[in-house]
């Protein structure tokens, strides 16, 4: 019985018959538009972790931005307006059919291609810090083209595997040809390079094809292999044999060793995370943050949460976390067919992923690579585009479908 | 359902498998990414800020805070009458931070326009200091305070301000410091001490009262960005830096630079080695003057300030290190000495007190004794005859001291030793104090006791000894001798004060008076006739002790007044003085009368004068001008001037010598009536090897004044002048009076 339970909330190609009336009364052109409302708690959550990453984005800019920019809110004001920007996405979307991204797929994948070429052409790209990453123009508008290829990803796969039910299963059309265009995507944001985004962008696409539901020997033999591979890489990188990589491992290790240089950020960090403690120093009134801790209002805004709101602060802003992620899933589990559930899976992975990795490169987990958190830090047309995918998420919440029975 | 058809079934089927496979996977993935990775997130979060909070606390306040610390001002000393003889006063100390320098030097989004080289090169030529130094500093990237310079003065300090500002110079900074000043420079330099470059006492009350003159170093801890600037919301925490508590000492500065300059003197026309002078207060032990020759600079304590020592130095004849220790040196209680005969005022004391002589006493003086084996001469070889108690002390006659000594016998000697403190040192409040050296009391032989007993074979020191005689002339009573009368707080709460509660009574009130009574008799009779001072009653003792073996003598005398009821004691001690030895008596009391008859007025004990001195006595001249003739005449001839009147006016205009000049009292007042004083100067003769009459005569012929000191006992033919108080030839106001010092040069211990 709980099968069939089920079987009825996912059950496909029949929500036609069941359409409510006042949709059937629009015309044709028109989207379907969803059914329900969207879901509340998913929509307070994105809000109040919206507004909670101006304030801390506030607090930790101030310094810089006084400094480098002659105006403490320098970074706030370009931050708000996105956020503004983002919020307005997220409602259009929301209020859309998330099925007409179906037919978009293909086209945000060619689109993200030629971007990420395009910044790879001398000259187009702008380079900051020995990779080539952005696209725009300095000072008034730049964005990443992996975030857009983030998008593309999920749409793409999402629309793809949901077409293909248990065919996944098979190697030829549920693991190669989605190995491919990762390979195909991750061979193109390494040129750039940039470690960081193809992490981001491979892990989200395995985790949807093993939702998607490849076989499990590929899923568990893929994770097992990348696990034996990552493991391999750093004993080797210990014992001297590969030298890439080696000064970001050594520092992550400990971090002290070369604590004015190398380490520099490492330490400035944990620094800043360690004299929290449990209650902090409290908000704004952080000190790493007056030009000792590097991408204090980037990569690393977490260490200023932790180090003005405390262990307490800390884990309250992981809850809410949590909690959009959870709920996230949940709306994945409730979408009314594969499409909603995998295009949610594939958006609530990356936010989750880039938040975990952040929190664990700001907390010394992992090895330093560069992450932004989610909602926090610095960054328009990401956090205007991060928003726009929680309007996805909301658009798949409203076609929920109404428990039956009753 | 069934009716639905098998093909419909079928895809169903395989539609439901693949949303199951979603399903489940999703919520896997719901419990890793939604739960565990916040888990491991917040056991991470858990080991750096509860776990790690300290650790990582205390790095960031390290780099985040920059303290800077407030100099503590050092408590000031001051002399009785509260003149200052140490005061500290700011100065700035140059240092780098060279991390700061460093990180200015590779920010490069703020350029800077100079570099090491140049901030090393500008700072050599302000600071005189060598460069490479400088540069071998700034190397040290990982400090944040390397000194360049302590305590430079204000104009340097200025131009370092005008490098940093000027240029925009980062990592160079001062701050306010303090230098210790010695406003008397070499006075009672050994008692002072001075300081370190760290401020920290170094010797003498410096080093003893470090702690209460040392203040509680204060601390300005505030936070900084990496470039040094206060953080917009930092946060500053002031530690008050406690000052230093003052001391006021006992010693007066007149007194002590009476003493000084006599010593200096003293020394250097012996040729001594070296010489000591304590004046003390006999009843109470609080210390007035004690000076140790040679003396140096305070302000300048490595540098050998006395001009034979350096030459010594120069020569290659003295370490400088050798020649420093010796000027460091309070001889007066660091070094012991053989008193010599200024000991036999214990040995009278012991006698008396013991019973085992009394005023009645007579002994008649063979010119020495045999003791055990031993003869031991008198210094009269042919013997002083027939003497009473009195002249056995006025003759310093050893062969009766002895006398008095074997009477005693060894366990009462040991006995008042030890009471009168020369076994255990006085116990003054000075850093090293040297103890007596005697013979074990087991092993001392009569012949031993028969040499303590007129000074010889033990080592005191001098401030010992002074301490047992002032016990023994002022009714018996021991003090402590102490140089620290207060300590008073910075904010003048009298933290303590001392306590001059006697040690213990040695002798009887009876005694003292009895040795009072045979001190005067040595400086009006005997030995001590050159320490005569005019219009007091003094007594005292010669000393002429053997250095040892080595030939070598030091010569000694110590004095007191008034010698009935007596305020202030002193003693001198003359190391190795060459030329003809004429004995503590004939070198040393004539300076020790000198001195009295500085301090003693300036310490207002009055003068008493006999009838017969009266005549002669010091008498201030009345201001007279403006009054008519007649009544000045009869003004001044009421004490005992005579008076000249020039010129035929009725009202005096002018008068030689001024009024409120003092001169002796038979001396000739010239009064101005309407004629014009003349200013021509008056030719000083010279005056020294004369006899008081030639002295009189050549002074009275010049047009001037003169006044005896020193003994004025006429009836010695061997009275002669010493010095004289204008020097020969010099061009001074007539009337101007000429004070000269007699001498005895017969005297002999």
């Amino acid at each position: 019985m709980q099968q069939s339970a089920v079987h009825k909330r996912l059950a496909f190609g029949r929500r036609s018959t069941q359409r409510p009336p006042r949709q059937a009364s629009r015309p044709e052109s028109i989207p379907r538009a969803p059914a329900g409302r969207m879901d509340l708690p998913f929509l307070l959550l994105t809000i109040l972790l919206t507004v909670l990453g101006l304030v801390m984005l506030f607090s930790a800019s101030f310094p810089s931005a006084s400094y480098k920019q002659g105006d403490p809110a320098y970074f706030l004001k370009r931050q708000a307006i996105f956020a503004l920007l983002g919020m307005a996405a997220m409602v259009v979307m929301s209020r859309m059919d998330y099925h007409r991204l179906r037919g978009m797929a293909k086209i945000l994948m060619y689109v993200s291609i030629f971007l990420l070429a395009l910044v790879l052409v001398p000259g187009v790209g702008i380079k900051e810090n020995g990779a080539t990453r952005w696209l725009g123009k300095v000072g008034v508008l730049t964005f990443q083209p992996s975030e857009i290829a983030k998008l593309a990803i999920i749409v793409y796969f999402a629309d793809s595997i949901s077409k293909k039910k248990n065919l996944m299963e098979s190697f030829k059309y549920g693991v190669r040809p989605y190995i491919l265009t990762l390979a195909f995507f991750a061979g193109l944001m390494l040129l750039e390079p940039h470690l960081s985004g193809t992490i981001l962008i491979v892990g989200t696409g395995v985790v949807m094809m093993i939702v998607g539901g490849i076989d499990k020997r590929w899923a568990i033999g893929g994770l097992g292999g990348v696990a034996v591979l990552g493991f391999t890489y750093v004993k080797l990188v210990e014992a001297g044999v590969i030298s890439y990589g080696a000064d970001r491992i050594r520092m992550w290790e400990d971090p002290w060793i070369d604590a004015l240089d190398e380490g520099y950020q490492m330490c400035q960090s944990l620094i800043a995370i360690g004299s929290g403690g449990l209650t902090g120093v409290g908000l704004g009134k952080g000190r790493q943050k007056f030009l000792y801790l590097p991408e204090e209002h980037n990569d690393f805004i977490f260490a200023v949460v932790c180090e003005e709101l405390g262990l307490i602060g800390a884990a309250l802003v992981m809850l809410i976390f949590a909690l959009l992620i959870l709920r996230g899933f949940w709306i994945a589990l409730q979408a009314r067919d594969r499409f909603g559930a995998l295009l949610v899976v594939g958006i609530m992975t990356q936010i989750s992923l880039q938040t975990f990795l952040n929190i664990a490169v700001v907390s010394g987990l992992v090895p330093a690579t560069g992450i932004s958190l989610p909602f926090f830090s610095y960054g328009g047309t990401a956090l205007a585009l991060q928003l726009f995918e929680m309007g996805i998420v909301l658009s798949v919440s409203r076609q929920i479908p109404a428990p039956r029975g009753g | 359902m069934a009716q639905n058809g098998g093909e419909i079934n079928r895809k169903s089927e395989k539609v439901r498998r693949a949303n199951r496979v979603i399903q489940n996977r999703t919520m896997i993935l719901m419990a890793v990414l939604g739960v565990l990775v916040f888990v491991i997130l917040l056991i991470k979060l858990f080991s750096l800020q509860i776990l790690r909070h300290d650790e990582l606390e205390a790095k960031a306040l390290d780099q985040q805070t920059r303290s800077t610390e407030v100099t503590a001002t050092r408590g000031t000393i001051y002399d009785r009458n509260g003149n200052i003889m140490a005061i500290s006063a700011t100065a700035e100390t140059v240092f780098l931070s060279p991390l700061e320098m460093d990180r200015a030097l590779n920010d490069k989004d703020n350029p800077v326009t100079w570099t090491k080289d140049s901030v090393a090169q500008k700072l050599s030529e302000i600071l005189e200091i060598n460069k490479e130094g400088i540069l071998k500093k700034m190397e040290r990237t990982d400090s944040q305070y390397e000194v360049l310079k302590l305590r430079v003065e204000e104009d340097v300090a200025d131009q370092i301000r005008t490098l940093i500002n000027d240029e925009g110079v980062v990592g160079v900074y001062m701050v306010t410091d303090a230098k210790r000043y010695y406003p008397y420079a070499t006075l009672a330099s050994q008692i002072i001490g001075f300081v370190g470059t760290d401020n920290y006492g170094l010797y003498g009350l410096e080093a003893r009262y470090n702690d209460v003159l040392d203040g509680q170093t204060g601390l300005v801890v505030s936070t900084k960005d990496p470039t040094g600037n206060d953080m917009l919301y930092g946060y500053e925490q002031y530690y008050k830096a406690q000052n230093g508590s003052d001391i006021v000492l006992t010693l007066d500065a007149t007194v002590q630079y009476y003493v000084e300059k006599a010593l200096s003197e003293m020394v250097t026309s012996t040729e001594a080695q070296g010489a000591t002078g304590i004046v003390m207060d006999v009843e109470t032990g609080a210390v007035l003057a004690m000076a140790s020759s040679p003396t140096y600079d305070l302000n300048d304590p490595s540098a050998v300030y006395e001009s034979r020592l350096a030459a010594l130095v120069k020569d290659g004849q003295l370490d400088l290190a050798d020649a420093q220790l010796r000027q460091w040196r309070n001889r007066a209680i660091n070094d012991t000495y053989e008193p010599g005969s200024t000991f036999k005022v214990l040995t009278l004391a012991a006698a008396l007190e013991e019973g085992v002589i009394d005023e009645n006493t007579t002994f008649d003086c063979s010119g020495s004794i045999q003791v055990l084996d031993a003869t031991i001469h008198c210094s009269n070889r042919a013997g002083h005859g027939h003497q009473t108690l009195e002249q056995t002390a006025g003759n310093s006659c050893n062969p009766a001291f002895i006398t008095y000594g074997l009477r005693l016998g060894t366990e009462k000697f040991y006995r008042y030793m030890k009471d009168f403190g020369l076994v255990n040192g006085s116990g003054i409040d000075l850093e090293g104090e040297a103890l007596g050296i005697f013979a074990p009391q087991e092993t001392a032989s009569e012949l031993d006791l028969a040499c303590y007993a007129f000074g010889q074979n033990f080592n005191t020191t001098p401030v010992a000894l002074i301490s047992a005689q002032a016990a023994c002339i002022n009714g018996g009573y021991l003090h402590t001798p102490y140089v620290v009368e207060r300590v008073v707080d910075s904010s003048g709460n009298v933290l303590s004060s001392h306590d001059s509660t006697p040690v213990r009574q040695v002798v009887s009130e009876e005694t003292s008076a009895l040795v009072r009574q045979c001190l005067e008799y040595v400086v009006s009779s005997g030995t001590g006739r050159n320490g005569q001072v005019h219009g007091y009653r003094i007594g005292g003792k010669t000393g002429t002790a053997d250095k040892g073996n080595t030939g070598d003598v030091v010569l000694s005398f110590m004095c007191f007044a008034p010698a009935d009821d007596p305020k202030y004691i002193m003693l001198l001690t003359l190391d190795s003085p060459t030329g003809e030895g004429r004995g503590g008596g004939g070198t040393v009391a004539p300076y020790a009368s000198r001195i009295m008859g500085e301090i003693l007025p300036y310490l207002g004990v009055e003068p008493s004068y006999s009838a017969e001195e009266l005549l002669g006595s010091d008498t201030t001249v009345n201001y007279v001008i403006g009054m008519t003739v007649a009544d000045a005449e009869e003004k001044l001839k009421a004490k005992g001037f005579s008076v000249k009147v020039i010129g035929d006016g009725d009202t005096v205009t002018d008068q030689t010598p001024e009024g409120g000049t003092v001169i002796p009292g038979k001396s000739r007042v010239i009064l101005y009536a309407g004629s014009e004083k003349p200013d021509t100067l008056c030719t000083v003769p010279s005056l020294v090897g004369l006899s008081p009459s030639e002295a009189n005569m050549a002074v009275s012929s010049a047009g001037l004044l003169l006044r005896f000191t020193g003994t004025t006992d006429s009836g010695s033919d061997s009275v002669r002048v010493i010095n004289q108080s204008e020097a020969a030839g010099a061009q001074v106001e007539a009337g101007t009076v000429i004070s000269v010092q007699l001498s005895d040069s017969g005297v002999t211990d």
